[in-house]
């Protein structure tokens, strides 16, 4: 029983920009619950924790919804883009340890504008590789890249108005400059493996799955490396124990965001989903400024400016959602399709089906299994045994704004998720 | 849907490490883990 396209007139276009942006929601939602975690901790610690809850929910939840055989046939059938996840958990994982250097050197304002060019490298890669905006219109160019410097200006006007300017000087700012830009390449880089597997006809629950491992080995050798080796490391994660069940329900909005986010790549591209996704920044500053309360010690001016960058990041979403790939760019990316099925053997009219939302996969797979309920019960069981000894910690927090934000992130993980099993089942 | 499995022309090895857009990202991570060596 899926959707493949019964019951839902919704193009494959409107689809995937509305995954951008219930990506932007929940990679924004996973912000909220880091901010109760207490100061004090090693960011490389910290850092692991999430990634941990990250894996949990990156396992448990793809199972859930496709079953084990479906995940195990899926990278059976595409083993050879296995290397490729576990690369883009790598790439994640040492441009996550490399913004925690920018932020230390530069400071949040002058960092976060620099790694948020991501979306304008993967951009360049989804043109130079997969012949994304190739035999477009120039109209479509402009709405296109238009909308995502847009949207790049807008987080920097929002990075700038709502940081303090702590930056040092001299040699360690020019590494944090340094840091920033390479987390930017890294990232943007990120996106070439994921845009291979969708075109490849992966599943992304199938491509998540792998990813992970890439990212929390990564993550643990890193975090050993820069905490003296695994007995401090521990030691500290055994002290932040309290704060663990936050790390990991913030791993696991990231989780639901970031799955979005590779929905919005398979069906609409790089170029146009990640920059869709990264108005993340706009619901990271909504919890931020409505639950948090951290605009209210922000001067007039910054206001303004927290205003004029969120309607340019609005604007410039609204710009890339009008961009439907034309005929002549589908017929680009159909090339891309016919080099890959071209070099690993693959059946181009079956990874074509993929590609337009359907899921042959789905009716080969087979039952599922009735342990797949237990992992389910086990995953959760560790959110409520973090959740019994986790500590809230003394912060003003508008409960009236949380719930509004909280019910609106649910209402559209509703609606994205529904419309893309009635017009994909989640394929 | 009826399934035509296409022929590999190459081993999956050979098709994996051959294939130039693999070496855009394995560039960028070793020179990601360059700059993180720099940091430390």
């Amino acid at each position: 029983m899926n959707g493949n396209g019964k019951g839902s007139t919704l193009s494959l276009h409107q689809l995937g920009v509305i995954c951008g942006l219930a990506a932007g929601a929940w990679l924004g939602a996973a912000e909220a619950p880091a901010k109760l975690v207490t100061l004090g901790f090693s960011p490389f610690v910290i850092s692991l924790g999430m990634v941990t809850g990250v894996f949990v929910a990156r396992w448990t939840v793809p199972m859930a919804l496709k079953g084990t055989s479906y995940v195990w046939m899926d990278l059976i059938e595409k083993k050879h883009l296995i290397v490729w996840a576990v690369l883009a958990g790598m790439l994640w994982a040492v441009a996550n340890v490399l913004t925690v250097f920018a932020i230390r050197n530069v400071g949040l304002s002058i960092a976060f504008p620099l790694w948020n060019t991501n979306s304008l490298v993967g951009l360049f890669w989804g043109w130079l590789l997969f012949n994304e905006l190739k035999g477009s219109a120039a109209r479509e160019w402009a709405k296109v890249l238009g909308g995502a410097v847009a949207i790049v200006s807008g987080a920097c006007l929002l990075a700038y108005a709502t940081t303090d300017s702590s930056a040092e000087n001299g040699h360690s700012a020019a590494l944090g400059v340094m840091a920033a830009l390479g987390a930017g390449v890294l990232w943007g880089t990120m996106y070439i493996p994921y845009r291979k597997a969708y075109i490849s006809g992966m599943n992304p629950l199938s491509f998540v799955t792998v990813f992970t491992f890439g990212e929390l080995a990564t993550t643990l050798v890193l975090a050993m490396l820069f905490h003296g080796g695994y007995d401090p490391m521990m030691e500290e994660i055994a002290r932040m124990r309290p704060s663990l069940f936050w790390l990991f329900l913030g791993g696991f909005c990231w989780v639901l965001g970031d799955l979005f986010q590779q929905y919005a790549v398979k069906y609409v591209g790089i170029g146009r989903g990640i920059p869709l996704s990264n108005t993340n920044q706009l619901w990271g500053l909504a919890w931020g400024a409505l639950v948090f309360g951290e605009l209210a010690r922000l001067s007039g001016s910054a206001q303004v400016l927290v205003v004029a960058g969120s309607v340019i990041m609005i604007i410039g979403a609204v710009a890339i959602g009008k961009a439907e790939a034309a005929k002549d760019e589908k017929a680009s990316w159909k090339k891309a399709v016919e080099r890959e099925c071209d070099r690993y053997g693959m059946d181009l009219a079956r990874i074509t089906a993929i590609g337009e939302g359907h899921d042959p996969l789905a009716g080969e797979s087979g039952r599922r299994r009735w342990w797949e309920a237990l992992v389910v019960v086990g995953a959760v069981g560790i959110f409520v045994w973090l959740a019994l000894s986790a500590e809230v910690p003394a912060m003003v927090m508008d409960g009236g704004w949380m719930a509004v934000i909280g019910v609106a992130s649910v209402a559209i993980l509703g609606v994205a998720a529904g419309l893309l099993w009635k017009r994909t089942g989640f394929s | 849907m009826q399934r035509r499995i296409p022929r590999l022309k190459q081993p999956m090895w050979k098709a994996i490490v051959t294939d130039a857009q693999l070496w855009a990202p394995v560039g960028v991570l070793a020179a990601g883990l360059a700059l993180l060596a720099l940091m430390r």
